[in-house]
């Protein structure tokens, strides 16, 4: 009789997790736009000690002043790659999520609103602010009136420059479309490249998991908080 | 600050962990923002750091539990693993491997929930049962009982269906 192997065993051996997906996604602007909601709501409604209570409230209250004095001394954001375009002047409006491709943040979102991607015409002034989390957000209205910083003025509305990581991540996607399939060495190598030449000497590269013949090619994702340019294994490009 | 901090070493977790168990990446990503807004709101409750995954590992499988109950009643014949066996197809895995992870696959879907979360979480989580018995809110002794019969339970209707397949 045929000998079958351990179910539990293959079980673990088709983890359907999509790694590129996650790696990408959790530094992205849609997980920062979700703590800055997170942030904005309140700690919770009844049911706890007094004593708990007090202390939620003294960790809302000491989190608004951090959060706002971080932003405070800069009015540059900290994540670029990406763009949150809100609906309406409310953090929990509809948002879309735009790369920051070669516009300018408010581009970007006029750009978006013009294919209806936020349900209606483009308002008349739309402005760009630092959120609590470091990301952009652009807003139909002022960032005052959400109490956020406006994104330096310069920043705001200037495409990305050359040297920054919008640029980084430009010319690695374009190394990754150019090749069916960019080895670990290669990989490696045009990471290390593309961070000399745009001259972001603090970022580095780092192999999230070990490469298999199945997973054999490199696929980029970027963490703009710990500067790392992510190489995740992945199947050759069909 | 602490809960800022928690969300980056641990939404990363979570959003796979989500995204195992739907495998939509923006329904992941909405059962992440709900797990970690239960954290915000019973933040005072939250254990130590060190146990916190474990803790939002719990939450998130409530959340995907109620999320789906709904849908399992209707879907129950495709199943919510079902995602998984378009990306197997279209691997490069020999066929035969690739009837064993369909036929482990449809195995599981023949299991109990929690039979099919206890397996899930020692396989894709790779969470070992001191660990499991957090998230499901046991003793590590019950969490370890139970894996091992979760384990006898898959291997035997992994084994009809394997038998059942070579009679068609």
């Amino acid at each position: 009789m045929k000998e079958h192997s351990d179910p539990f065993e293959v079980l673990a051996g088709v983890d359907p997790l999509d790694h590129d997906a996650v790696d990408g996604a959790r530094s992205s602007v849609r997980a920062q736009a979700t703590l800055d909601r997170i942030l904005a709501k309140p700690t919770r409604t009844g049911g706890r000690s007094r004593r708990g209570r007090l202390y939620a409230l003294a960790a809302v209250a000491a989190a608004i002043p951090a959060a706002g004095a971080a932003w405070a001394l800069t009015n540059e954001p900290t994540h670029r790659l990406e763009i949150g375009c809100y609906a309406a002047n409310s953090l929990d409006a509809k948002t879309v999520v735009v790369d920051a491709g070669d516009a300018s943040p408010v581009a970007a979102c006029r750009a978006a609103w013009s294919r209806g991607e936020l349900g209606g015409p483009a308002p008349r002034r739309l402005e760009a602010c630092v959120l609590p989390s470091g990301a952009i957000g652009v807003f139909p209205e002022t960032c005052r009136q959400l109490k956020l910083t406006p994104v330096g003025r310069a920043s705001a509305h200037a495409p990305p420059s050359n040297g920054s990581p919008t640029a980084l991540k430009r010319s690695l996607v374009g190394t990754y479309l150019s090749r069916r399939c960019l080895g670990r060495r290669a990989g490696i190598a045009a990471a290390r490249a593309a961070i000399r030449a745009n001259g972001l000497t603090d970022w580095r590269v780092h192999v999230t998991t070990p490469f298999t013949p199945l997973r054999s090619c490199t696929s980029f994702a970027f963490d703009e908080v710990r500067h790392l340019v992510l190489l995740v294994p992945m199947p050759p490009r069909h | 600050m602490r809960f800022r901090r928690l969300y980056k070493a641990n939404y990363g977790p979570i959003l796979s962990y989500a995204l195992r168990r739907c495998g939509d990446v923006a329904e992941a990503h909405d059962i992440a923002a709900d797990t970690f807004l239960v954290l915000w709101r019973r933040f005072a409750e939250a254990p130590v750091d060190e146990d916190v995954p474990l803790w939002l590992y719990g939450v998130a499988r409530r959340i995907v539990a109620n999320k789906y109950r709904s849908r399992l009643r209707a879907d129950r014949l495709v199943g919510r693993l079902g995602h998984v066996l378009p990306k197997l197809s279209s691997t490069e895995e020999r066929a035969e491997q690739r009837e064993a992870a369909n036929a482990v696959l449809r195995s599981l879907q023949r299991l109990k929930d929690d039979e099919r979360e206890l397996l899930l979480l020692a396989a894709w989580e790779r969470l070992p049962a001191s660990e499991i018995a957090i998230v499901l809110g046991c003793s590590p002794n019950a969490a370890a009982i139970r894996l091992h019969r979760a384990r006898k339970r898959l291997a035997d209707v992994y084994e009809k269906e394997l038998s059942r397949r070579g009679h068609d």
